[in-house]
Order: structure tokens, then sequence, then C-alpha cells
């Protein structure tokens, strides 16, 4: 994508040593980056020891395509003076058909994206983490749910009887 | 005793793993409120020890209600199993609740399902088909020796409210479940008693033939009218509800023309409802009704009698600023009239009606599930309170 070349460039580098070169918008969707530049304006190099490269190269990726939309949408909009609704709305639309690719992760990216959009303050990409996260369990049992994300059951037999004999319902046989 | 298979994928090796297990308990947490079916935020729990350490029972997230069924057993009388089914998840759960048994619902109210023994000993309760919890609520006998003791208005949300009863003559008790506290009022000769809703202290009902709200002021036992707003039409029905701290008069319409379609369906199918907020004055007697053309991000969800406004996310799946409910049609079958109930949804924002596909052909009401229900003080519960 052309890029004026006015537009600061700020360098991230991740916890094994990559580097991507952003421009400040970009990085500014982070919150917490948006914060160091406050802090610091002349900062260009931020180093970000709790991402690995492949992570942060897919927040960047979002960052990137939730500017791009939104400096589109901005763009019609001083165009035709007014924002068209119908317009509007397929962009929103593609954008969460965008979204929804973009989540079409296996669970341990899952896990490293959620973590890396809380560090990093990525509000959109958190919410959007969180809520695959939340489809991804809607429907199973706590076994399925296990199975799907990898996870040891460590629960000793009493608890699990605790947890029974408090909600016998839920684990009644059902329809 | 489940290990983790030892041939996991391996991830890039340059990453650190990290388990779902060892997500920090606030991001857990932030998974956990988004799970809006009672079943599915139960088995987030049973995962493992961190993830339920996430989530305490009490911090259940924003339900939406269920449509309940109660069928009927073969001496005919209600049974012991309640159908629930989930418009948000498109399950039926059914729920073995012995209390159910011999009881007609009547409503949701203050977190339980509302139900009244039909003969011999009218005695209404309020029970949780999830905790099980039941309150029985004692009737004076004095006040009401009438068998034919009609409870007339549950209050759906509970929030510091009451329920009403009447003996259809000329006394009304108004039952406070939080104090375990009556209140009986003397009626008016003029007022006749007919089903509405006790709202934040005052019980709501409607003239049929003026479209006048009367409101009693439950505490004082005083009660003044709210006139019919201007453009009154023929009405169906007429609801009070709470919604997000306002009181509403919905008004359903139903298309006046019955279609006699070739199955023989009498059905109406065109309905429409009015919504109108009410405007308190300071002086309470100038309060007054105004049309409203949008409820926000609530869904109000009505059965025969009441109904219950609920904030729902747009994550849920279901249609904000609308009204869903259920609509009783009967059809002939070789001759004998067939009840059964649909659900149908009337869309705010464009005025539309469409029928909503369920699998249930005879629901009575909703129930919004919850986990802890609020025990009113006073009572005995005769089962043993959940507690996490």
């Amino acid at each position: 994508m052309a890029r004026s070349s006015t537009e600061n460039m700020i360098t991230l580098m991740s916890s094994d040593g990559e580097e991507f070169m952003v421009t400040e918008k970009v990085a500014r969707e982070c919150t917490t980056i948006r914060n160091m530049l406050e802090d610091d304006c002349v900062i260009t190099n931020i180093p970000l020891p709790n991402v690995t490269s492949d992570i942060l190269s897919m927040v960047i990726e979002y960052c990137m395509e939730h500017v791009a939309a939104a400096e589109k949408a901005a763009a019609e909009t001083a165009e035709k003076g007014s924002s068209s609704a119908p317009a509007a709305a397929k962009a929103n639309k593609d954008l969460e058909e965008w979204d929804k690719a973009f989540m079409n992760v296996d669970v341990y990216t899952l896990c490293d994206l959620i973590l890396a959009a809380n560090y990093l303050n990525v509000s959109g990409l958190l919410d959007l983490t969180i809520q695959t996260a939340a489809n991804l369990i809607k429907g199973k049992s706590p076994e399925q749910i296990r199975k799907t994300f990898h996870i040891q059951n460590d629960l000793s037999l009493e608890e699990e009887e605790k947890i029974r004999s408090q909600t016998p319902w839920a684990f009644e046989k059902s329809e | 005793m489940e290990a983790i298979e030892p041939s996991l994928p391996l991830r890039s090796q340059k990453r650190v793993r990290v388990d779902w297990s060892d997500l920090p308990v606030d991001l857990l947490q932030e998974i956990s409120k988004k799970l809006h079916d009672v079943f599915d935020f139960v088995y987030f729990r049973a995962v493992c020890k961190k993830w339920r350490s996430a989530a305490s029972i009490s911090d259940l997230p924003p339900q939406l209600p269920w449509l309940v069924e109660h069928p009927v057993n073969a001496q005919g009388i209600e049974g012991e199993n309640l159908r629930f089914y989930s418009f948000f998840s498109d399950k039926i759960r059914t729920l073995h609740c012995p209390m159910a048994r011999g009881k007609c619902l009547i409503g949701p109210s203050h977190g339980y399902l509302y139900a009244c023994k039909r003969w011999k000993d009218p005695t209404p309760s309020l029970f949780n088909p999830l905790t099980k919890d039941e309150v029985t609520i004692q009737i004076r006998r004095d006040l009401f020796p009438f068998l034919d003791l009609e409870s007339i208005g549950p209050d759906p949300i509970g929030t510091d409210s009451y329920m009403a009863f009447t003996d259809a003559r000329d006394m009304m008790g108004f039952y406070r479940p939080c104090s375990c506290e009556w209140n009986y009022v003397e009626l008016p000769i003029d007022i006749c008693p007919v089903p509405g809703s006790c709202l934040k202290g005052r019980y709501y009902m409607n003239d049929h033939e003026t479209g006048d709200t009367v409101v009693m002021d439950i505490a004082c036992s005083s009660s003044f009218v709210i006139p019919a707003p201007k453009t009154l039409d023929s009405s169906d029905r007429v609801y009070f509800v709470e919604s997000t701290g306002n009181i509403l008069r919905i008004v359903k319409h139903k298309d006046q023309t019955l279609s006699l379609d070739l199955s023989l369906a009498l059905c109406t199918s065109n309905f429409s409802f009015d919504i109108y907020q009410l405007c308190a004055e300071d002086d309470i007697c100038q309060s007054r009704w105004v049309k409203i053309n949008s409820i926000g991000n609530q869904i109000v969800f009505l059965d025969d009698r009441n109904g219950i406004s609920i904030t729902a996310r747009p994550s849920t799946g279901m249609r904000i600023n609308s009204v869903y409910f259920l609509q009783r049609c009967s059809v002939s079958y070789y001759g004998d009239w067939v009840t059964y109930c649909e659900v149908y949804k009337y869309s705010i924002s464009d005025g539309r009606t469409e029928k909503v596909l369920c699998p249930f052909s005879n629901g009575r009401t909703w129930f919004v599930p919850n986990l802890v229900t609020s025990v009113p003080a006073g009572h005995q519960l005769q089962s043993i309170t959940f507690i996490a």
C-alpha cells in the first residue's frame, strides 16, 4: 500500500528479534503503544518482549485492515459530504467477514492472540478473540471443551462430585 | 485421569507455550461473560480448577429467557417435567421438577417461576426449576375465603415489588416476597380488578372500555387514573412492563380480518404494537403516556398476561428493539378445535411481524434462568439453597 513519505514510521520488535516497520497510525491502534508515543514522541523503535513475531505480524495485519477500513469510510464521507448508510453497512459487513476469516486459527494461536491483544491493548481484537473463544465453548460438554482447548482435567473426584451435586440438572440426560 | 495426549501438534519452536488453563483469570472471566446460556456457563466452570476459579456462580452473565412448556401426564394433569427452549442456543432442555406437578404456570416472577395449584387448594408458589428452591405463599383465608382466588399480577422483574391477588369481588391483596408482607386493599365499587402488573410499588391495570390506566398505590391504597392516549385503537391486549427503570404500556393490536385458510387454521396473521412510556409528573395524577418509537437495545417477551424486558447484546443473535410474543391459535382437527401456541417477533423499527421457528407447540411463558434466587427473608426454603 502506498504511503505518504511524511508519515512517521515506527519499528516494532518482537520477542524473537524480528522487526516490523509500521506507520504510526497503525501502531496507535495498540493503546499500549499509543501511550508510549504520547509519553515520548521521538520514540521510533519499540521492543515488545511479550509478543512473538508470528503473533505480532497477525496483530499488525489486524490493525492495518481496521485502519484502512476507517480511512476508506472517512474518505467516502468527505467525498460525498455525508456517509451513505447502505455503503457504510456494506463496509461494516465486509470488515466483519474479514474478522471472521481472520479468526480461522488454531486454539494455540487464538490463546496467544488473546494475550497479545490484552498486552498491546487492542480492544477490537481482544473483543474478537474473546468472543471467538466463547463461541468455541458454546454447546459443548466439559469434556468436549477440554478436548477442544487441550486442557488437562485437574479437578479431584470430590470436586467433580461437588459440581455435579450443585447443578445436577446440567448433567442429567437431555433431549 | 484424562492425560493430555503426548502427540499434540507442536507449535513453532520460538513460541513460549501458553496453555489455556494458564490464561490470566481476568481474561478467562471475560470469556465466561460471553456465555449467555446457563448450561455453557456451568460447563465452563467444570473444565478445570483455574477456569472454575475465574467464574463464580453468582457471576452468571445476563441470560435470555427460555420458553417454557409444561407437558401434562397420562392422567391429564401437569406433570413433573418442564421443558425449556432456548432461542439463543436453539436447544431443548427437559428438567425434572417435582414441585411443578399439578400446578398451572403463571409467569416469571422475582427470578422464579410463579405457579399455582388450580384445584382444591389454590396455593400460589414461586420456584426455581434450576436450584429447586421453592417459596409457598400463605394466603389469609379469613380475607380470601373463596377458592376462586385469582392471582392477577405477578411482578416479573422483582424490583422491590409486589404480586397481586384478588377474589374478583371487592378485595385485592398485594404480597411482597422480599419481606413476606401483605397489603390488603378494599376496592372502590367502580374498580373491577383485571389482570395487570405490579411495577415499582404500584399496580397498573387497563380499563377495557375506556383504555384508561387505573393505577393503585399499594402502600397507601389510593388510586388514580392515567387517561388513554388520544389515538385509541381496538386493542387485543394491554401489557404493563418495566424496562430499564421506565414503565411501558404495550398495546397489542390484531388485524380484525380473520383469515380462514385452506387448512382451516383460524389464525390472524397481522399483529402490531404501540408502545407508550410513562411520563411521570411531580403531581402523580398528571402523569401521562407518551408514545415511543424505540426501546433501544431491549427485547420484550410477552406471554398471555405479563411481559419482561431484557437488555440484549447484539452478539446473542436475537433482534433488539423487538417484541417476542406468544399467540394462541386454534385449528379444527376432525371437528375438534385444537389450540396451540406460536411465537412471533415484532420488530419495532420496521413494524413487521414474523413467525419465529420454535419446536414447542404449547409454550406457556418465559423463564430467565438464574442460579442464585434472591431468597425472601423469613421464608423457609423447601430445598437446600444453592451456594457456590
